[in-house]
């Protein structure tokens, strides 16, 4: 996985209108502070990575620095770790150091205002790129003192694009099909999705369907479709033996299942309406699982509802 | 090799855009500086030139600037220390320094244990020019506001934010289409400084700008974003597309929310909003389970409830153009923190004068405290004993700012001595201590 991680900007999937951004900063030297919002796996940490990787070649590591917000994420850790790598010399010929904030959103509320200052101060010896789910959490002091860029979810042709470049590169094959599965498994999550690949390939020297959902522990979507059109036309005890082999046959989790039944709702041949209906029974089960119940009764019974 | 915030902060008072009357204040205020001896707090929104402001001040006037920010640790005795001894020395050679407390509504709880208080103490007997920057002004304690002269910072209008932009490209030699230094002005109501950083974002580099180059970047245009999946959401015809969308838009579950809450009564009616409401309702139940479980893969049940629901909510066709409005209920929150503040704050005074804690000035005192003020001669005693700003008063009273204001002003000595004695700072040693057994 880390091979494929993006080294350049260019390689970055499905983002272009932010990596040529990017790119022109690199070129004149000068990037803003930025904050990065998006959902995970589209590619904010490696276009960060990649940003200090072309402007200050291989030794790279020695300007940038990465801190997780969510795990040091006090007012002490602005004020002191953050402060002073901010305000320390740049190495080499460096004009200025990057400091990466992943999870900023997870800064606490008296801490974000530390740090705007901080950004500003140290201009002349540091950047800073923050990266963030929404960029709502994060206060406007800051979003004002950065360049925002949204990073949309990466759709299926542009992820497939990128898989099928990876396993041309390491001499494996994918079907058609197994490329349309692991766009399935990851959801628009390009880590997520070449991770699987690497799996799947490990396994496999095809690479199809059957072994991208046997490796990710996912059901085909078809089998879940299945067992929800068993349980509502009534045939509860069909839908409970595809349930048994799904988890015990097939090796997948509650959890992971819950979700794929949730995706799932609005594939099924029914009105709007009678999907949502689906959606908050699903969700019922799923936060009883989530407060100790037993999944395989959750699901059983759930399965039992939908006969109604 | 720079930010052009930085490049181009204005280095003289007269280069600082928009605010003219702000800044004329400002001036005025520093050049009757000796006689009057107050200091200032400059308060606005964030990006629109109080720090800049402050700054090309002091470069006019040769003065020294110390400066401490937010990104300091501001405990009582670090504020004293650079602060308070800047403020109080009487500069070498005559040179005057002015003392500068950035972010000043940003003194935090423990972390800054004392430093409010201690601003307060510097502000009343600096003996150097002091100027206090805020967002919030009515974050600031009320004893911080009546020791300065207050300066406002409007927001700067699209009008201003324009020529702005137009006079940095021609400097950096970038030509552009003017519709697309709009899109930027727009994007960044009122925010100057945002509305800079995103010029360089999409013209550094560039010889031309045009309207296409502007649209990459924008998450500050939050509301437009927002409205135009409301409209997806309420109008549209497709429920896959509204759950679709959603991922996208930058809104967390818990924030989302509000917003359909404030937009579904203006499209909705009778049945819709009947259903509309449940799907809402079992949204902020899977919001809420999502916090007492931790577990976050419960916000996409919000999700299919608040956009599925209340999209398959709908009964018949909308149409038209809708005014959706900001959530009323994070007024609503910004106005009862405004009334907590003030309650603590009158609390904290009743607690200093009669040794309570402030929790028991507010459960034990205040009853009897709001029962008293409903005289008005009381109410005058009250207020002077206690040193109640007018704000604290209409928050006890229920009277209107102005009568408060009045109230607060007139003189008290009219009222018999006597009848006062033993309520607030009177008692005698013994009573003290057997209240203070109470704390």
């Amino acid at each position: 996985m880390e091979k494929y991680r993006p080294q350049t900007l260019e390689e970055v999937v499905g983002q272009e209108e932010i990596t040529d951004r990017l790119q022109s900063y690199v070129e004149t030297g000068n990037v803003p502070n930025l904050l990065f919002a998006g959902p995970a796996g589209v590619g904010k940490t490696t276009c960060a990575h990649a940003v200090a990787r072309e402007l200050y070649g291989e030794r790279w590591r020695d300007n940038f620095t990465e801190l997780n917000a969510s795990d040091e994420r006090g007012i002490d850790v602005v004020r002191d770790k953050i402060k002073n790598f901010a305000r320390a010399a740049p190495v080499g010929d460096a004009d200025y150091k990057l400091i990466f904030l992943d999870e900023a959103d997870s800064l606490t509320r008296d801490a974000q205002p530390a740090l705007r200052r901080t950004m500003e101060m140290y201009t002349n010896t540091c950047r800073f790129i923050l990266s963030c789910n929404y960029s709502s959490n994060i206060i406007d002091p800051i979003q004002s003192r950065c360049t925002v860029f949204r990073f949309r979810s990466v759709d299926d042709e542009d992820l497939m694009r990128r898989l099928r470049y990876i396993a041309d590169e390491e001499d494996v094959t994918v079907t058609g099909d197994g490329l349309k599965a692991l766009a399935y498994v990851s959801q628009g999550d390009v880590r997520r999705a070449v991770n699987s690949l690497q799996a799947a390939a490990a396994l496999e020297d095809a690479v199809d369907e059957e072994v991208v959902y046997a490796t990710t522990s996912t059901a085909r979507p078809e089998e879940v479709e299945e067992m929800l059109e068993a349980a509502s036309e009534g045939k509860f005890k069909e839908a409970r033996s595809k349930l048994k082999e799904l988890l015990e046959g097939k090796g997948i989790s509650g959890g992971d299942l819950i979700d794929q039944i949730h995706r799932s709702a609005t594939d099924l041949d029914l009105d709007e309406s009678s999907q949502v209906e689906l959606m908050d029974e699903i969700g019922e089960t799923d936060y009883r699982i989530s407060t100790g119940a037993d999944e395989r009764i959750q699901l059983e019974a759930f399965l039992a509802g939908l006969a109604r | 090799m720079t930010e052009w915030t930085e490049k181009y902060r204005p280095e003289s008072l007269s280069d600082v855009r928009g605010n003219n009357k702000s800044v004329e204040e400002l001036e005025e205020w520093a050049e009757g500086w000796s006689e009057h001896r107050e200091p200032a707090l400059v308060y606005g929104a964030p990006g629109v030139g109080k720090t800049s402001a402050v700054h090309a001040l002091a470069a006019d006037r040769d003065w020294r600037v110390v400066e401490q920010n937010a990104s300091d640790s501001r405990t009582a005795d670090a504020v004293e220390k650079v602060a308070g001894e800047a403020a109080r020395s009487q500069g070498l050679g005559g040179g005057r320094t002015l003392v500068v407390l950035d972010e000043a509504d940003n003194l935090h709880g423990n972390a800054d244990r004392g430093g409010s208080s201690t601003v307060t103490e510097i502000a009343k007997e600096a003996e150097q020019p002091m100027v206090l920057i805020a967002n919030e002004e009515r974050e600031m304690s009320g004893a911080v506001k009546r020791a300065c002269q207050k300066i406002e910072f409007a927001d700067v209008t699209k009008r201003s934010i324009v020529p702005v932009l137009r006079d940095l490209l021609q400097e950096e030699g970038v030509e552009y289409e003017s519709e697309a230094l709009d899109e930027i002005a727009e994007a960044n109501s009122g925010d100057l400084r945002g509305a800079v950083n995103d010029l360089q974002a999409v013209a550094e580099g560039r010889s031309k700008l045009t309207v296409e180059d502007v649209e990459v970047t924008g998450g500050r245009d939050r509301e437009e974003e927002i409205w135009g999946f409301l409209d997806t959401l309420f109008k549209g015809d497709d429920m896959e597309k509204a759950l679709r969308e959603v991922m996208d838009v930058d809104e967390s579950p818990d924030d989302l929310v509000h917003w359909i809450d404030e937009g579904m009564p203006k499209v909705y009616s009778g049945a819709e909003l009947v259903d509309g409401y449940h799907w809402l309702s079992r949204a902020d139940v899977y919001l809420g389970r999502t916090i007492a479980t931790q577990n976050y893969s419960l916000w996409r049940y919000a999700n299919s409830c608040m956009v599925g629901g209340v999209h398959s909510a709908r009964q018949e066709s909308k149409g038209g153009w809708t005014r959706y409005g900001f959530p009323t209920t994070w007024r609503k929150l910004g106005q009862t923190k405004k009334s907590r503040g003030l309650r603590d704050s009158a609390a904290r005074k009743v607690g200093e004068s009669s040794l309570m804690s402030m929790a028991a000035a507010r459960d034990l005192a205040f009853p009897y405290i709001e029962l008293l003020m409903e005289d008005e001669t009381q109410a005058r005693r009250i207020a002077d004993g206690l040193d109640l700003t007018a704000e604290e008063v209409a928050e006890l009273t229920g009277m209107d700012e102005d009568e408060a204001s009045e109230l607060v002003e007139e003189d008290v000595q009219e009222v018999d001595e006597d009848e006062w004695e033993g309520f607030v700072d009177d008692r005698d040693e013994d009573d003290q201590s057997t209240l203070g057994s109470f704390d």
